[in-house]
């Protein structure tokens, strides 16, 4: 009875963590204004870090809050402030077409996914992995062991990403000169 | 604590494994500080120390391989498993620095005088063939994804690197959208094999694809997440329908880069749907090979319809090469619908031969774009090239003989690349994607033979050519040995196979 009441409350948390995440994410994309779509990716990161710490990931979670929804999203702020970009201009006519076409896939596409979740939803007794463990102490263990050699090529991904944008960035400069 | 903190033991084989995007690695980390030294004067002198450093890189690789070839055995195991060092990933290896190194010397004329023409760029070339090499090696798809991302990066700067063109401004922003959405798209794929799997290297994903079965919900989100790996492939390797990008990024970016996407990223990308189906997803599950087939007979009929009405060299060479991850498709579907692992490596071979000949075959039709593209404003219409057997007499017979190759006229590499990966598919009894690929290849031969008929048959409107202006010492050589190659691999394609054969002999 109890595990039963566990579970019942684990559902509703997920479902309110996940409809949160999905239409703020609906708002995102629906939005005219940069700024008000910028304010709800927030809290659609914030609902997955909710999703990621009912996962056991608390770690991940946090880091899902420090980085993305503060950090990146600063970022988002800072750039939309500086190019000062104003309202989206409504679609020219070829992107209404374009979006008049797209519509019949993408009800096919939702009716296709919800009758496949309908069937998932019925099968029972799957064993799926142990997940492992979210903590932080386990991930830095996996990370300076198993995972050592993508942690280190990822300096030279970073790397390359600075390289690339000081590339991209540092001509101007040049031309004043 | 003590079972927590277990410190790899790094054997040499570890070591050896990495040790060519490593010296990539430190090449371009010794780049950067020669940059900051003279990059401001002397942009060219940085790419002089990358085009020597990794022919040096190259002469390893030699090494690496003899040394590969007395081993034998399975030594991939090091770094948690995560990266094989075997001679497919050297074979890998010797493909991508030949690239690099070809696009470098490209480069170097290229930019001459141009206002890109800076440090930074021969070190993102060097970072990228550094991803390339992890893709090929990698066993684990967590690898796969890093090497990708490492490869990905520093091209989609490249592509946007000549900031004065808009031409070359969209190709960049277009190329790091869709490869963005492409990356996603495939991180889903490996994150739901990881969901159902329980973890992301080659033999685990293998061993659960091999003991599931259909009506178990893990093994249906299995064979979701490899569709969605395959998308993801899809994009890197410009398959319709995911060539959307292709045109307008291969004619927009500078050509030199151009040509890396058409011979590195491409061979990357193949490198490891190869080893993702010889590895991870083999098994008897594979009926779905149908998807491959259909990507296959897709992307090659609409890369060559489209290829035909192209008046832009540049754009043509793009849709052909659409085309070849086609023919090469062909290859896939061949691989997946064998039945025993054995029987898997020869249309693999004939992948790998394909992809050499077709590198080389690309970058040498670049080279002439360069070399035109120096000489003239432009270079890059078709109609630039009339006359142009009159007037450069060896760089239209270099030209022609990339066309016939491309177009696949026998003597050449491209036949025997052809050739032989469609024996193979004769051989597994794909008669209808067969034929299709031969009526393909015989639409092709129109648009490769007009560049042909327009240098040799087509008098020059107006002058716009300067005879006898200096075109470089590197330039040529790019010519030359793409030509050699092309030429060679044609003569001497069973000596070919039989190194690609030894390749594999010893492994596993």
């Amino acid at each position: 009875m109890a595990a039963e009441a566990v579970n019942w409350i684990y559902a509703a948390g997920f479902y309110t963590v996940a409809g949160i995440a999905v239409l703020s994410a609906l708002i995102v994309i629906g939005a005219r204004n940069p700024v008000i779509s910028a304010v709800w990716l927030v809290v659609c990161l914030v609902a997955v870090a909710g999703i990621y710490a009912m996962l056991h990931a608390q770690f991940l979670a946090m880091v899902q809050i420090l980085v993305y929804a503060g950090a990146v999203m600063v970022l988002f702020v800072m750039i939309m402030m500086l190019i000062d970009i104003g309202k989206f201009e409504p679609g020219r006519k070829s992107q209404k077409i374009l979006r008049v076409i797209a519509a019949p896939f993408g009800v096919a596409v939702t009716v296709i996914l919800v009758t496949l979740a309908g069937q998932i939803s019925k099968v029972k007794n799957v064993q799926w992995p142990e997940p492992p463990e979210g903590t932080s102490e386990k991930i830095g263990g996996m990370l300076f062991t198993k995972y050592l050699l993508p942690f280190e090529v990822l300096s030279l991904l970073l790397l390359a990403a600075v390289i690339a944008a000081i590339y991209l960035a540092r001509r101007r400069d040049r031309e004043e000169s | 604590m003590e079972d927590l903190i277990k410190i790899p033991i790094l054997s040499f084989y570890d070591l050896a494994g990495v040790a060519t995007p490593m010296m990539l690695g430190i090449l371009a980390l010794a780049g950067l500080v020669l940059d900051s030294w003279i990059g401001k004067k002397k942009p060219s002198w940085i790419g002089g120390f990358s085009l020597a450093g990794m022919i040096l890189i190259l002469a390893f690789q030699l090494l690496l391989h003899i040394g590969r070839a007395n081993l034998s055995g399975d030594l991939g195991a090091g770094f948690g498993g995560l990266i094989f060092f075997d001679l497919f990933g050297i074979y890998f290896n010797y493909l991508f620095l030949a690239a690099a190194i070809l696009v470098t010397a490209m480069s170097i004329s290229h930019l001459e005088g141009k206002d890109y023409n800076r440090g930074e760029y021969y070190l993102l070339i060097l970072i990228a063939t550094a991803g390339m090499s992890l893709m090929a090696g990698a066993r684990d798809l967590i690898m796969v994804f890093i090497g990708l991302e490492t490869m990905s990066i520093p091209i989609y700067a490249l592509a946007a690197s000549d900031q004065s063109n808009p031409k070359s401004n969209e190709a960049g922003l277009k190329y790091l959208l869709l490869g963005g959405f492409a990356s996603a798209i495939l991180l889903y794929g490996i994150a739901l094999l990881y969901g159902a799997a329980g973890a992301t290297d080659f033999l685990t994903l293998s061993n659960e694809l091999a003991r599931l079965k259909m009506p178990d919900l893990r093994f249906f989100f299995m064979i979701v997440g490899i569709a969605l790996v395959v998308i993801g492939f899809g994009f890197k390797v410009a398959a319709v329908p995911f060539h959307m990008w292709v045109p307008d990024v291969y004619e927009g970016a500078p050509t030199p880069i151009t040509a890396y996407m058409a011979a590195g990223v491409k061979a990357a990308g193949f490198a490891v749907l190869i080893r993702a189906f010889l590895y991870a997803f083999a098994g008897e599950w594979l009926q779905t090979y149908q998807i491959i087939w259909i990507l296959a007979a897709l992307t090659m009929t609409v890369g060559n319809l489209l290829a035909l009405v192209q008046n832009n060299l540049k754009r043509m060479l793009a849709y052909s090469s659409i085309a070849h991850a086609g023919y090469l498709l062909v290859g896939m579907t061949t691989l997946v619908s064998s039945n025993t692992t054995q029987e898997a490596f020869s249309p693999t071979y004939a992948m790998m031969y394909y992809l050499l000949v077709y590198s080389f075959m690309n970058l040498g039709a670049f080279a002439v774009i360069v070399v035109l593209g120096r000489e003239r404003r432009g270079g890059e219409m078709i109609a630039d090239y009339s006359d142009l057997s009159r007037k450069r007499p060896f760089l239209a017979v270099l030209m022609a003989v990339f066309m016939f190759s491309l177009a696949g006229v026998p003597p050449l590499g491209g036949f025997f690349g052809k050739f032989y990966l469609f024996l193979g598919a004769v051989h597994s009894r794909l008669y209808w994607l067969v034929l299709i690929a031969v009526l393909n290849s015989v639409i092709a031969a129109f648009y490769y033979l007009r560049v042909v008929y327009v240098m040799y048959m087509q008098k020059e409107r107006e002058e716009v050519i300067q005879p006898g202006i200096e075109t470089g010492v590197l330039i040529n050589t790019v010519l030359i040995l793409s030509a050699a190659m092309v030429v060679l691999l044609g003569l001497v394609p069973n000596q070919f196979l039989d190194i690609i054969f030894m390749t594999f002999r010893k492994f596993v």
